[in-house]
């Protein structure tokens, strides 16, 4: 392996950490976002706010971070993949944009509070449901041609495949499980209750979709043979690793969820977030995006032109880990202020 | 250009003259804050931990739509400006990434903190909270101006003419490539000028309606002082500006001074009219005041757009610069003679009596950000026709904005995300508008005001 080849499945695997962390933190506020409206009394609501409110905003900047280290390593991956699914994108910026200033109004909009708490939710549905679709895309396949760009001769729904829409349907899923996971964590009392008992549901919706985009992709939606001479060497030992998590994490959700402890189904959510992330890296490494016209096409981190030069994923590739790490010391020392159950009282300065 | 490239333009454009309102103001209010805590750190007074709380209300709101409209800037440089993407992505990609990891990080993640932990952390870890915001957020433009800085000064990267490529090959000679500096500090003034006369214009209304004696007292004077400080400080780095442009961007010099001609004794034109048609200035001329300006000497040799731009494909419209720079440093002047005037009257102590003054003050809050936009446009419609500046000494001949845009991209799509956008963005206004005025209403100090149910948030 050279020192380029190096860098470039580091900066692979950076650029998985964090859509991980974006998917493990932002997750569990989508999830609670999306079932807002659900809830019966205004103080349960509020409740609900309260649980995510301090948080959500650092959380969603994982998303950020996640794209701006897809730009500082593979820009040719960032540009082709962003400008390709362009119609798709438009959506998804639309409800990133729509769920602060819903969340804002909420607070100073007494009167039209359902009209608010409607619209954080659909942004939160779709936010997770837009960036699954992208996801499941890039593994099944998008027509990209010799020029590593999307061939316009295809129209953008080619981005809808079985494999890309129950990937869209489980990131959404996952996100509704980390959610109650994350409410039976924070709160007590009726709203807990009936925390656990969505949880129970949500959780089997979440096994078969979770399973069935596994199944999907090990059937022949993803491509698991690879480019010539690099094949797929993570596939081996990374899908059996993911099965594994995927599994004792739901059965780790139904045998926890009824029990006093109440932290634990969150820790088994999480795991459920990482072994989706898993499956997801080790059917794809190395390639980011397959193309539906030629395996040729593939854009592969070690193809010619696709990652910045070395100069570059290496100074970030040190830098942005200190800052990493900085960031993670303080995000916990921040979340250490904020601990503990929750309730509905309105939260002041 | 074609229909693609004009609407991407026309979508930048609008994106990001949206989200330039909402950064300056957290800027300025984040230095208010950090000077009203220490204060109250220092001398322990109620009123100053009022004023910040009340900043911080205020922060809330335009923090958060800043990182609304904040969020699909880099999302658009891939989906419209795939080419510039590619070509720059390892000066672009490591500069966005950098500034999402080390400073909006930092920046958000405490603003929770200033918003929710008045009550759960002791004084002096949230002052230093107030510290963090305020480095977060001033790193966190640093970062976005040096970006924007190397397009109009590429330096720290070698060309690959194979590829098209600009590959980084010194990060600290990109971050500060010529013109990051002054433009630096140049914006940050301007910013403080933008949150600290947002605060100066707050308090001028709660003196007109008498309210929030002492608070509002003690708000004019802070961020007056703050705002005329910047506000002085503007006319200098700007001037500096001008003379940097005018040695590596000499013609947007040219086109913001309207200047067709060579000539020395160059004259300046405080107000005009560009004929681009006849290509001269109609207004009144101070003679030879602009080679003055630029070199102490009426001798100095003004060099015009036919010397450096002979084929009009290579200059930036002419009118558009002249104006908006004009108006940039008309609402700068006005508001020093407001600021001076306004603090002037209210040490003597009389001004809370001048009703009219008063209302002309609140009437002023608009200017500052009149102020910011024209300048924005005067800098980046003055890189026209180009989206990165050539560079000679390493031989790029720089990139076009119309080489800039995505490939084949389909105009359809760019009129829908346009329209998606712009409703978007007229949803933040209204919620900016209806909801910044609560925030006030609601006035600063707790418990003296009749608070309307709850008075959470």
């Amino acid at each position: 392996m050279t020192l380029l080849a190096f860098w470039q499945s580091y900066w692979f695997i950076l650029v998985g950490a964090a859509l991980f962390i974006f998917t493990w933190l932002d997750g569990f506020d989508l999830g609670i976002g999306m079932m807002l409206p659900f809830a019966k009394t205004p103080a349960q609501r509020q409740t609900h706010l309260n649980t995510i409110w301090p948080l959500w905003d650092g959380n969603e900047l994982y998303g950020l971070i996640g794209g701006g280290a897809i730009f500082a390593s593979f820009p040719v991956v960032f540009a082709g993949l962003l400008s390709g699914l362009y119609p798709w994108v438009v959506i998804l910026m639309v409800f990133v944009m729509l769920r602060p200033v819903s969340f804002e109004a909420w607070v100073h909009d007494k009167k039209a509070r359902r009209f608010w708490e409607f619209l954080f939710s659909l942004s939160s549905f779709f936010i997770p449901f837009v960036i699954g679709v992208a996801v499941g895309s890039t593994i099944a396949g998008l027509p990209y041609n010799a020029g590593m760009v999307w061939d316009p001769a295809h129209p953008f729904w080619e981005a809808l495949s079985p494999l890309s829409v129950l990937m869209g349907a489980s990131f959404v899923a996952v996100s509704l499980v980390h959610g109650s996971a994350y409410l039976v964590r924070k709160t007590t009392g009726e709203l807990a209750q009936q925390a656990r008992s969505n949880l129970l549901t949500q959780t089997v919706v979440a096994a078969v979709l979770v399973l069935g985009v596994a199944l999907v992709a090990l059937l022949g939606g993803a491509d698991l043979t690879g480019a010539p001479g690099v094949g797929k060497p993570l596939a081996p030992i990374g899908v059996p690793l993911a099965l594994v998590l995927i599994v004792v994490a739901l059965a780790g959700i139904f045998i926890t969820r009824s029990r006093e402890k109440d932290s634990r189904p969150f820790v088994f959510s999480s795991l459920l977030v990482g072994g989706l992330w898993v499956l997801i890296g080790a059917i794809q490494f190395p390639t980011m995006v397959r193309s539906s016209i030629s395996p040729d096409f593939d854009l592969t981190i070690f193809k010619d032109g696709v990652s910045n030069p070395i100069y570059s994923l290496q100074l970030l590739g040190i830098l942005g880990f200190i800052g990493l790490a900085i960031v993670g010391v303080y995000t916990v020392f921040v979340y250490r202020i904020f601990k503990g159950k929750i309730d509905a009282s309105e939260m002041h300065y | 250009m074609d229909l693609a490239t004009i609407l991407s333009r026309i979508q930048y454009g609008v994106s990001l003259g949206t989200h330039f309102i909402f950064p300056p103001t957290t800027l300025g209010l984040s230095l208010f804050i950090l000077l009203a805590e220490s204060f109250y750190l220092k001398t322990k007074k109620d009123v100053y931990r009022d004023l910040s709380s009340f900043a911080v209300r205020i922060l809330t709101l335009v923090f958060a739509l800043g990182v609304a409209t904040g969020l699909t800037l880099p999302v658009t440089l891939g989906t419209n400006w795939a080419q510039f993407s590619k070509i720059s992505g390892s000066v672009f990609g490591v500069q966005l990434a950098v500034e999402a990891v080390v400073a909006f990080t930092l920046e958000s993640v405490f603003i929770g903190v200033l918003i929710f932990g008045r009550k759960k952390v002791k004084p002096g870890l949230y002052w230093l909270s107030t510290l963090l915001v305020f480095l977060g957020s001033h790193f966190s433009a640093f970062i976005i101006i040096a970006a924007n800085s190397w397009m109009q000064t590429p330096a720290g990267v070698v060309f690959d003419p194979t590829t098209g490529k600009l590959v980084m090959d010194n990060w600290l000679a990109m971050n500060f490539n010529p013109s990051t500096l002054l433009r630096f500090t140049h914006t940050i003034a301007a910013s403080w000028l933008v949150g600290c006369f947002l605060l100066f214009g707050i308090a001028a209304w709660f003196m007109y309606k008498g309210r929030e004696t002492v608070a509002a007292n003690k708000m004019m004077s802070l961020a007056g002082v703050v705002a005329l400080v910047s506000a002085l400080a503007l006319p200098i780095l700007g001037h500096a500006s001008v003379l940097e442009i005018e040695k590596y961007q000499p013609i947007k010099g040219a086109a913001m001074e309207g200047v067709y001609k060579s000539t020395t004794d160059a004259p300046l034109y405080a107000l005009g009219w560009v004929d681009e048609k006849d290509q001269k200035v109609i207004g009144i001329p101070l003679p030879g005041m602009l080679s003055f300006f630029y070199d102490f000497s009426f001798d100095y040799r003004v060099r015009g757009l036919d010397e450096l731009a002979p084929n009009p494909a290579d200059r930036p419209p002419v009118q558009s610069e002249f104006q908006t720079f004009r108006l940039m440093v008309l609402v700068g002047s006005i508001l020093i003679v407001v600021l001076i005037l306004g603090l002037y009257f209210h040490r003597k102590g009389t001004l809370t009596r001048k009703k009219k003054s008063l209302l002309t003050i609140v009437a002023c809050i608009p200017l500052p950000y009149i102020g910011v936009e024209t300048g924005w446009i005067t800098a980046e419609i003055g890189r026209q026709p180009w989206t990165i500046y050539p560079d000679p000494a390493i031989g790029f001949p720089g990139l076009r904005t119309a080489d800039a845009v995505t490939q084949g991209l389909n105009p359809s799509y760019v009129l829908f995300s346009l329209i998606f956008f712009s409703l978007v963005y007229i949803v933040i206004f209204v919620v900016f508008f209806r909801f910044l005025p609560t925030i006030i209403k609601k006035g600063i100090t707790p418990g003296a005001e009749p608070l309307p149910e709850g008075g959470e948030k």
